[in-house]
């Protein structure tokens, strides 16, 4: 369909541009012909005056042989050459065909013909989740809150699964209301803050920043407050405090910790505007452990049945412990038997992965990510993911396998600095011998590391052995 | 000759990408403003309707080195610069002026609730008449105005912490002047 109108408008346009090529000019009157009207006129004229008698048969005889002899010098006059349209013709069938041509060699190039229609609803659905149980309970919540205003854990329940559906003004009010009801707790003051960031687009709002300074007094060390705490400060153009602030979150954090990488960017960018040397800053001698001791929100209702399951994992819940392990360990083998059908399902892998990882399975849960890596070998998030795993799962002692060792290299040809690559090849070098190579890596990796950072200062003594050894 | 005709467009073209090219290299943020040195215009503007702060003219502006910003709750610039504000208002005695530029008195309130007030008093330019006046052209803009109410320096855009600095020296200097 939407190739047939697409070539109607290209046979339109190369219609428009041929045919004024095409098109038989009428030439236009030549200079000696428009004379030539001129002097008729004139004899015409000098007629009339005769007939009049305003000259005289001699005058008018004396005129009339002069406009004769201009006459005939304009006869004598080389004619004009003939308009050539020969070149035309071959230029108006070059451009028929070059403009079509180059446009489809575009389109192969550059376009996806493969792409599947996205019609606008499916655009807005594709931000949210579908899950139908999902949007059930979403709505089972709304009822409830609605029929009871003061249901404190509906409301914590209906926060974030609005988050879930990227509704963040709706995630916000909730969170608001929760957080009245529980009589402005610490417990829900963090994720509080932290929709109000999101309904902000990034900006820390004074609400945000009264809700972060509530948890800080609560516990100075919780790490998303000292980060937003941080992000307040750059925001307000006070880039000194911090990058302070987001330096000493980040040498108390495990080097392990999910929000490393992101203080670290902000750190880096704050630092590099503000020209602060981050290799000259020493942590504070106060600094604190970047650990929470504040519970999670849900910790501030009594725990009863937990809806924050759908349905179906409702009757999960209810079952015994043991019970419960083999039930869910039945879904996650449903779900690899169900993938060695579709090898190149890549969400369905991560997921079997995640899961296997969960399960405490390393074997399975290693092969599913190496699963992926195969899917989607150019996908730094996806081999970023395999890294993460194989920093957990992977007996660093012995060497990788050969499908965990290709993805590591494609993972550090795409992002040269990515740390976990150059750590884990580093390891992999040191368990073939290869001292060199891995001193060679592990060098690069310092230099990514702030200065007095537990992990730094393993890294150093790391080296300094591989030194020894040699 | 009538060949060389053809030849016009062609060279029309040429001096205006050249002219062009050449406007791409100056900074859009270093607008010469003609008000630079000179006195503020005559203004009087009431205050943000439903809103307890004073409204902004002239008489205001006399005898304190101020900054006056341009600005509107649906300008997003004025997000980024508006921390900014708020910690200057914080942390010193300069007073900062607010010109609020074609906006609803609702949505100024809201926003001013939201994220804060570093002002000490508004001036609600609905029309946008006064900001004309001052040679606003986009929002956000900054100036800062010296005891006589003499405009002595203007920003266009947000205000990022290196331009602040330069505002607080200036401000620093102007108020020893006097």
């Amino acid at each position: 369909m939407i190739f047939a109108v697409l070539a109607l408008v290209t046979a339109i346009v190369v219609a428009m541009m041929v045919w004024p090529i095409l098109r038989k000019t009428k030439a236009p009157p030549t200079r000696a012909a428009f004379d030539m009207e001129v002097h008729r006129d004139q004899l015409e004229e000098i007629a009339r005056d005769l007939a009049r008698g305003t000259i005289d048969a001699r005058e008018a005889q004396a005129a009339r042989a002069e406009i004769g002899r201009r006459m005939l010098a304009l006869a004598s006059e080389p004619a004009a050459e003939p308009a050539h349209t020969g070149g035309s013709r071959l230029l108006a069938a070059a451009l028929a065909l070059a403009l079509p041509a180059t446009a489809f060699a575009l389109y192969i190039d550059r376009g996806a013909p493969g792409a599947p229609g996205v019609p606008f609803a499916e655009q807005r659905a594709a931000g949210t989740n579908q899950d139908p149980q999902i949007v059930e309970f979403a709505r089972t919540l709304r009822a409830r809150v609605a029929s009871n205003p003061e249901d404190l854990e509906a409301w914590v329940r209906l926060a974030q699964v609005s988050a879930v559906f990227n509704m963040a003004e709706d995630a916000l009010n909730a969170w608001r209301t929760a957080d009245r009801l529980a009589g402005e707790r610490p417990e829900l003051a963090g994720p509080l803050g932290e929709a109000a960031v999101l309904a902000a687009n990034g900006q820390v709002t004074p609400e945000a920043q009264r809700a972060f300074a509530r948890v800080l007094a609560a516990d100075p060390g919780d790490p998303r407050a000292r980060y937003y705490a941080g992000q307040a400060l750059a925001q307000a153009g006070d880039l000194n405090a911090a990058v302070r602030m987001w330096f000493d979150l980040a040498a108390a954090s495990a080097p392990d910790a999910p929000w490393l990488p992101t203080v670290r960017e902000a750190m880096t960018q704050a630092a590099r505007e503000a020209r602060i040397d981050l290799s000259r800053l020493r942590p504070s001698p106060d600094n604190r452990p970047a650990v929470s001791s504040i519970a999670p929100p849900q910790s501030v209702f009594a725990a009863g049945a937990n809806p924050s399951v759908p349905p179906g994992g409702q009757a999960l819940l209810a079952l015994p412990e043991a019970e419960r392990a083999q039930a869910i360990r039945g879904m996650v083998e449903g779900l690899a038997a169900r993938l060695e059908a579709q090898p190149d399902d890549l969400e369905g892998w991560q997921r079997l992965a995640r899961s296997w990882q969960a399960l405490d399975e390393p074997e399975k849960a290693l092969a599913a990510y190496a699963r992926t890596a195969e899917i989607a070998p150019d996908q730094i998030q996806v081999l970023d993911a395999y890294a993460d795993a194989l920093l957990a799962l992977h007996d660093p002692d012995t060497r990788l396998d050969a499908s965990a060792r290709k993805a590591m290299a494609s993972l550090l040809e795409r992002s040269p600095n990515n740390a976990l690559a150059l750590w884990l090849v580093g390891l992999d070098e040191v368990a073939a011998g290869n001292q060199l190579a891995a001193t060679a890596l592990w060098q690069r990796l310092l230099a990514l590391l702030p200065e007095g950072t537990p992990a730094r200062a393993e890294l150093v003594e790391r080296i300094a052995k591989l030194k020894a050894g040699n | 000759m009538k060949r060389l005709l053809f030849l016009v467009p062609l060279a029309a073209f040429l001096v205006l990408a050249g002219y062009l090219g050449f406007g791409l290299t100056r900074d859009p943020q270093k607008v010469p403003s003609a008000l630079i040195d000179r006195p503020a215009p005559a203004f009087d503007l009431p205050a943000v309707p439903g809103l307890a702060l004073a409204g902004l003219s002239n008489e205001t502006l006399k005898g304190q080195v101020s900054i006056v910003n341009v600005f509107a709750s649906w300008c997003q610039p004025c997000r980024v610069e508006h921390p900014i504000f708020m910690r200057l208002a914080r942390e010193s005695d300069v007073p900062i002026l607010g010109l609020n530029y074609k906006d609803k008195a609702e949505d100024a309130r809201k926003w001013l609730g939201d994220l804060g007030n570093p002002y000490r008093a508004i001036g609600y330019d609905i029309e946008g008449r006064v900001a004309i006046d001052w040679g606003v052209y986009g929002v956000p803009e900054t100036f800062v105005v010296d005891r006589s109410g003499t405009i002595r320096f203007k920003h266009v855009g947000p205000v990022t912490p290196a331009v602040l600095d330069d505002m607080l020296k200036l401000i620093a200097q102007l108020k020893r002047a006097a």
